[in-house]
């Protein structure tokens, strides 16, 4: 009876502690024993990009893997400035732009770029039906010319210095016309050789990539991690060799440890836009009351872990050309005034709903931070945290009293105010039913001034304007970081407005 | 015995349907436009005109109940749509996460009947002993933890300090076998911890009240080795409800498992549903919804039929 019920499947404890432990002996051993391979470059992604659109905006993540795939007419080089790509040189008279070709730039299948490809890609940006990001500030094209095959001709309705900086940026990439729209062919300096959904991106160097030696590296693993402190700890143990968007807690710790580097630079603002159609922010004088009753300093240090600096100006890269004290010194920490300024608008003790998301902490703890703040010189504020999509959607539909908004111009350039201050339609974005027609008047005379500093007299006298009438609450400038194991060599992120372009540095990169 | 499984089929098949079009309406109701969502992630600003056209594109812009005909008739073509995000079919995407996600949940599924059926019989053997108490204690520990924070100790212990396995991710099978394994058993193990307490109270709770039944004490009676005794006469009859209880666990790890495959950054089913909604991408929120629900109502069909095999008198009712 006894034998009959021993059946086959029940272990002894003796086998079964023997095989376990050679089961963990197997799976532990050559984790310990493996060198790593140099000629894989694995880069952790914040997310597995949704889509891999060409021209439209799905995300940061999206952006980088287009930029390893995609190139344009022309791009930008480590310090933001914009550089020749597939175009060799260029040159800007007025309002026209002529390109001149690289003879030895090829797409992915071999065939040669031609003007008449890069004609056609910027065609399909501002085409009828286009769901292209720079779809607006690309339709100031008004006429393409090739005369001949590498020379391409682009005339503008006015002169514009931001043009060049949006077709450097990974949203316009010179795509082959033969090959069309359905199963886009690019040449960037690596191809994609498997896709495992929802999980990472197989990528080999192009081998006709028009750079003599690049990329450096033969292959590239683009790795999703969703969690950002799955992100850092796959970093620290190994895993990946860059992250993309460290979380600001975990800064501190990557600086103190001698096996990674932290590339920290300033990113994105955050600001405050109020909804002028009704009271109290109708007043002028209420949001000058708020702009001058928050300590910025406490908004770093609680929502951004102390990784920022506080914005007292336009928000504009801090790099940007029309970067000044006259444009950047607009506000202080004044409670006392804060407090006068109410009082003269009658407006002392009044409830007020400010919009927050709580889908992201940044947002939410800077709504609380500003919360006890205008509380201290008597406004009584109640937060409105939503989840992010039907914030966005309350936003657009003007659902709200002020807001806290992240912010920054789309490339580095103060045209990018005109989306923020200018009239407009309806946006989250944008102050709900803000106009001012001496700013609209500036901004369109500095969107087409090419001389300097013309340009930059254009600019303080909107600064002036902004002072006084506060479209917007500048509030602080937050950081963005990538991190990198110690023998990672030539990656050197974008700063500003271009840091999520950052993706175009990856071409240079070795494991040493 | 057919005609029974035929008739709960097509009650399966009704109820999914039920299921997908209340989601369908519910998606209209929740804030935010799919098109906006997707083109503003990150927090960008998109071109209006952007927008309208992925509008026109999405066929967002047609009437509410037009849409609803649409998806009903590409549905009987077993045809789940084409997701917002990137155009590529929902059903294909599904059938490429659903593996990942199954696979996930035998795991834990195996790991936990494994520790919770004997330590359950063990405990219940030998009530108020030593390894009763023990096991009882480790049980309601294992309940009180969340599994993200399981997940994120295991990850910190086993990846970050001890450097034995990498810090969650998916390998496939076919590219590295033992890999793929390896982690897989990380967050099997981490959803076992509660799902075994589970299946251990259960196991516990019901042999203990077959423990004293007369056909127990007959079988003692009419000298049958102790062994033959348990596991025919005691743990037989207390399987049913365990099964009740395994099912339905199961069940809900269909969805339920997202906050495991965050933490150990698995890419299954749930983590997929949750990043639809994110991006209001309706055809593939629609389409995972009916997969799982059409999936919950077959696991419980499952488990009705075990039952019938377990017990001889459901089976004749």
């Amino acid at each position: 009876m006894t034998d009959k019920l021993r059946s086959p499947t029940i272990l002894s404890r003796r086998t079964f502690l023997a095989a376990t432990g050679a089961a963990s002996a197997a799976l532990m051993l050559p984790r310990g024993l493996r060198a790593q391979d140099t000629s894989v470059l694995r880069y952790a992604l914040s997310a597995y990009p949704p889509g891999l659109d060409p021209f439209r905006h799905q995300g940061a993540a999206a952006n980088v893997v287009n930029a390893q795939i995609y190139r344009g007419l022309l791009s930008l080089n480590g310090e933001g400035e914009v550089v020749p790509e597939l175009a060799e040189s260029w040159s800007m008279d007025g309002a026209v732009l002529t390109f001149k070709l690289r003879p030895n730039a090829t797409f992915h299948d071999g065939s040669p770029v031609t003007a008449a490809d890069a004609k056609w890609s910027l065609e399909q940006v501002i085409a009828e039906d286009s769901t292209a990001y720079f779809v607006e500030d690309l339709r100031v094209i008004t006429g393409m010319e090739t005369p001949d095959d590498h020379t391409l001709v682009v005339t503008l309705e006015a002169p514009s210095l931001a043009f060049p900086k949006f077709i450097a940026t990974p949203y316009v990439p010179v795509l082959s016309q033969a090959a069309g729209l359905e199963s886009p062919v690019g040449a960037g300096p690596y191809k994609i050789a498997r896709m495992e959904e929802g999980v990472s991106i197989d990528l080999e160097a192009f081998e006709g990539f028009y750079k003599e030696g690049l990329p450096r590296t033969p292959r590239l693993k683009m790795i999703a991690y969703r969690d950002e402190s799955l992100r850092v700890a796959a970093l620290e143990s190994g895993d990946v060799d860059i992250i993309e968007y460290v979380p600001w807690q975990s800064m501190g710790k990557i600086e103190e440890n001698d096996s990674m580097v932290l590339m920290e630079d300033t990113g994105p603002n955050m600001i405050l836009n109020f909804n002028v159609t009704q009271a109290p922010f109708d007043d002028p004088r209420v949001r000058q009351a708020v702009a001058y009753a928050i300590n910025r300093e406490d908004i770093v240090a609680a929502a951004f872990y102390g990784r920022g600096e506080p914005l007292l100006g336009l928000p504009i890269d801090k790099d940007s050309e029309i970067a000044s004290d006259a444009t950047q010194n607009l506000f202080s920490y004044d409670p006392e005034k804060a407090k006068t300024l109410l009082e003269e608008a009658g407006v002392v003790g009044q409830a007020v709903r400010l919009l927050s998301s709580s889908t992201y902490a940044m947002h939410e703890y800077t709504a609380i931070v500003i919360q006890q703040y205008l509380d201290a010189v008597g406004l009584k504020v109640e937060l409105d945290l939503p989840e992010w999509g039907a914030r966005v959607t309350q936003g657009n539909e003007g659902r709200y009293q002020f807001a806290v908004n992240g912010s920054s111009t789309t490339v580095n350039d103060p045209d990018g105010l005109t989306a923020m201050i200018g009239t407009g339609g309806p946006s989250y974005k944008r102050s709900e039913g803000y106009s001012n027609a001496d700013l609209d008047a500036l901004l369109a005379e500095g969107r087409h001034e090419t001389d300097l500093a013309r340009r930059q007299a254009i600019y303080n006298k909107v600064a002036t304007i902004v002072k006084e009438d506060v479209p917007l609450c500048p509030l602080t400038r937050r950081t963005q970081g990538y991190a990198l194991r110690k023998n990672v060599e030539g990656f050197a992120p974008l700063a500003g407005s271009y840091s999520s372009y950052s993706g175009y540095c990856i071409e240079n990169v070795v494991l040493g | 015995m057919l005609t029974y499984i035929i008739r709960r089929s097509v009650t399966a098949i009704l109820l999914a349907l039920a299921v997908a079009s209340i989601v369908f309406i519910a998606l209209y109701l929740v804030p935010g436009d799919p098109a906006t969502v997707l083109l503003s992630t990150g927090g960008v600003e998109p071109p209006a005109s952007a927008v309208e056209a992925l509008r026109i594109e999405l066929g967002l812009d047609r009437p509410v109940w037009l849409q609803y005909f649409a998806f009903l008739s590409d549905l009987v073509h077993a045809d789940l749509g084409q997701s917002f995000s990137n155009g590529s079919s929902v059903l294909s995407t599904i059938m490429i996460r659903l593996p990942r996600t199954l696979e996930l949940i035998a795991a834990a599924t195996t790991i936990s009947l494994l520790i919770g059926v004997p330590a359950g019989l063990c405990a219940a053997l030998n009530p108020g002993s030593r390894i009763d108490r023990g096991f009882s204690f480790a049980a309601s520990a294992g309940m009180a933890f969340p599994v993200f924070v399981v997940g994120t100790a295991m990850i910190f212990i086993l990846a970050q300090t001890l450097r034995l396995v990498p810090a969650g991710g998916f390998v496939p099978f076919h590219e590295n076998p033992g890999q793929h394994l390896l982690l897989l058993l990380m967050p099997a193990l981490a959803i076992s911890i509660g799902f075994s307490a589970t299946v251990f109270r259960m196991s516990r709770a019901t042999v203990s009240s077959v423990l004293h039944q007369d056909w127990v004490r007959t079988a003692r009676a009419k000298g049958l080795h102790e062994r033959r005794v348990v596991v025919w006469h005691i743990l037989r009859n207390a399987l049913g409800p365990i099964a009740t209880v395994v099912g339905l666990e199961m069940g809900s790890l269909l969805g339920g498992s997202v906050l495991v495959e965050f933490v150990f950054n698995w890419p299954g089913l749930s983590g997929y549903l949750v990043t639809a909604i994110e991006n209001r991408d309706y055809p593939s929120i629609r389409g995972t919804v009916l997969v799982v629900a059409t999936l919950f109502i077959f696991i419980n069909l499952a488990v009705d039929l075990l039952y019938m095999i377990l017990d001889p008198r459901v089976r004749n009712q």
